[in-house]
């Protein structure tokens, strides 16, 4: 009853700030055509579509395999319906083919949601949106970081895009150049987190969504100079069950029971062609044992990573459209960093990595990429006790692997 | 060294160089005050009026129009004329920040120079601009 109590009045005060404001005649006057959504009144409604979408090829050493993939076609539409209220959207193809019961592709809504602007410096989003944690899970885009491949740190520990259902609230201070965001969405699933992949499993992305258990995510940007320094986090429940199931299970479940909590911070640095970026990642999951005892998992109750990249634009003295950027970036991660005792929990060796990726990003225009890199990979040993009923011809596990990777990106 | 002295170490080691490089910025942009809003609206002649000396210690000031959605950029340029942008992305109208080098849009990732021309995608056209003339101690800006 609170819940929709809230889900009420928030509602109310919506609507309100939506149509507090209006413009004199003299104020809409000053306005140019060119921007007739700014200026309200007749001809404020308009819905625009673009987009974005990546395709790559890539060279495995070990397996002497290579694929060649359109990993990514995206539409976005977006519609104005009043100066105040919008909606926004981002459906998604991946891997291009999608028929019958194949794994091979995927269609998922990946943003849908309707913005509400309070004033120029605040809004309210509410729907299907991807929340403000870590770099790239906001700015996704191809065209908007270095490598073929997304940072891994960003794909696996910080499990982007990572998106739910919820309501976000984002502003920027008024004194200060400090952004910040706070959202509540539903919370993660741990019937689903499989060994290996973190808490990546454990989304719901907007479908069925579990809604006993909510989360909080929250980030603060400052912008300093050509620095932006951020700190996001992430925390919330990861059992939606009933009463009687969770207590079936030894789970604790409502809101925030069996929590996982995120912490991540970074730091981006962009002047005269020269460009850093710096992120680190942990998740504490206090409670994995309980959940492998519950599901036999095999999770960590600790997982961390981080990366470093530094970016030159060999063309930016030419004061050119053109970018031609060369980049490095080290990634360290260790998906099992810390480990129940056993038998609830067996430490994985390869799940501690470290990625060396270097190579080239060439944009003609800011809006189209085409990119090559190399990544090298080095993992931990295998451990004997997950490798179970080997086949006899099964190969050794080899812990150093290298990738050649070259795509194209778009956006617009 | 331990991995968690190691972790705990280099975490202060970053925590300390972020203070030592927020510092300054923190104490020059509250000095000069280039991100507290001026607030202004239209006047009967549809124009914007902006003191001069807002510029003395900045080259940038935001500008919160009365009723406006998107504030106001004004920035001026090395050669002494100004350019009056809005802060709205060319992409999908969502409100722009401001960094150290010109905008960005935290929707897609957009990303404008100070003179208000894309630097990064999906935005594809330069962020509408409004004719800024100095008027002996005003800006004075209009269609």
């Amino acid at each position: 009853m609170k819940k929709i109590s809230l889900l009420f009045f928030t509602l109310l005060f919506l609507c309100n700030a939506a149509f507090a404001q209006f413009r004199t005649q003299a104020q809409q006057q000053i306005l140019t055509n060119e921007d007739s959504l700014h200026a309200g009144g007749v001809g404020d409604k308009k819905t625009i579509l673009s987009g974005y979408g990546s395709a790559y090829y890539q060279h495995n050493a070990n397996t002497q395999t290579s694929i060649a993939t359109l990993e990514r076609a995206v539409l976005f539409v977006g519609h104005q319906f009043s100066r105040k209220i919008a909606f926004f959207s981002e459906l998604e193809i991946e891997n291009a083919l999608v028929v019958g019961n194949e794994t091979k592709g995927e269609i998922a809504m990946e943003q849908a949601f309707l913005k509400f602007n309070l004033n120029p410096n605040q809004y309210i989003i509410a729907g299907l949106f991807i929340p403000r944690i870590g770099i790239l899970n906001e700015n996704h885009l191809p065209v908007n970081f270095n490598g073929v491949e997304r940072p891994m740190v960003e794909t696996w520990v910080i499990p982007a895009t990572w998106r739910e259902l919820g309501v976000g609230f984002y502003g920027r201070a008024r004194n200060m150049p400090l952004n910040y965001s706070v959202a509540l969405v539903n919370g993660l699933n741990s019937a689903d987190f499989t060994h290996g992949t973190g808490i990546r499993d454990g989304r719901a992305e907007g479908s069925m969504a579990m809604a006993n258990n909510l989360a909080v995510t929250a980030a603060l940007q400052y912008n300093v100079r050509d620095f932006k320094f951020q700190l996001s986090g992430y925390m919330g429940g990861t059992v939606g069950l009933g009463k009687r199931a969770s207590d079936s299970l030894s789970l604790d479940g409502g809101a925030m029971g069996t929590p996982v909590y995120l912490g991540a911070a970074d730091v981006q640095y962009n002047h005269k062609g020269i460009s850093v970026k710096v992120l680190g990642a942990y998740i504490a999951y206090p409670d994995a044992g309980k959940v492998n005892a519950a599901y036999a998992q095999n999770l960590a109750t600790g997982m961390y990573g981080a990366y470093a990249e530094l970016g030159y634009d060999l063309l930016h003295f030419r004061k050119k459209t053109a970018q031609l950027v060369a980049f490095c970036r080290y990634e360290i991660m260790d998906l099992n960093a810390s480990m129940p005792a056993a038998p609830e929990g067996i430490y994985d060796g390869t799940l501690k990595q470290s990625h060396l990726i270097a190579g080239f990003s060439y944009l003609p225009l800011p809006n189209v990429v085409i990119k090559a890199d190399v990544r090298l990979v080095h993992t931990g040993e295998q451990n004997p006790l997950l490798n179970i009923n080997p086949p006899p011809n099964q190969l050794p596990y080899k812990q150093n692997n290298s990738f050649l990777n070259i795509g194209i990106g778009y956006s617009f | 060294m331990e991995r968690r002295t190691f972790l705990k170490a280099s975490c202060r080691m970053c925590l300390l160089g972020a203070a030592g490089l927020l510092l300054p910025g923190l104490v020059e942009n509250v000095k000069a005050g280039n991100d507290k809003y001026y607030k202004t609206k239209v006047n009967d002649q549809n124009q914007l009026e902006i003191p001069l000396a807002l510029f003395d210690d900045t080259t940038l000031q935001i500008v919160r129009v009365k009723g406006w959605d998107y504030d106001l950029a004004v920035h001026k340029k090395e050669d002494g004329t100004f350019a009056a942008m809005l802060m709205k992305c060319t992409h999908m109208d969502n409100q722009l920040s401001v960094n150290g080098s010109g905008f960005s849009c935290s929707m897609h990732g957009s990303q404008y120079d100070k003179d208000g021309k894309v630097t990064k995608g999906p935005a594809e056209t330069a962020l509408v601009q409004y004719k800024a003339v100095i008027n002996q101690n005003t800006i004075i800006i209009s269609e």
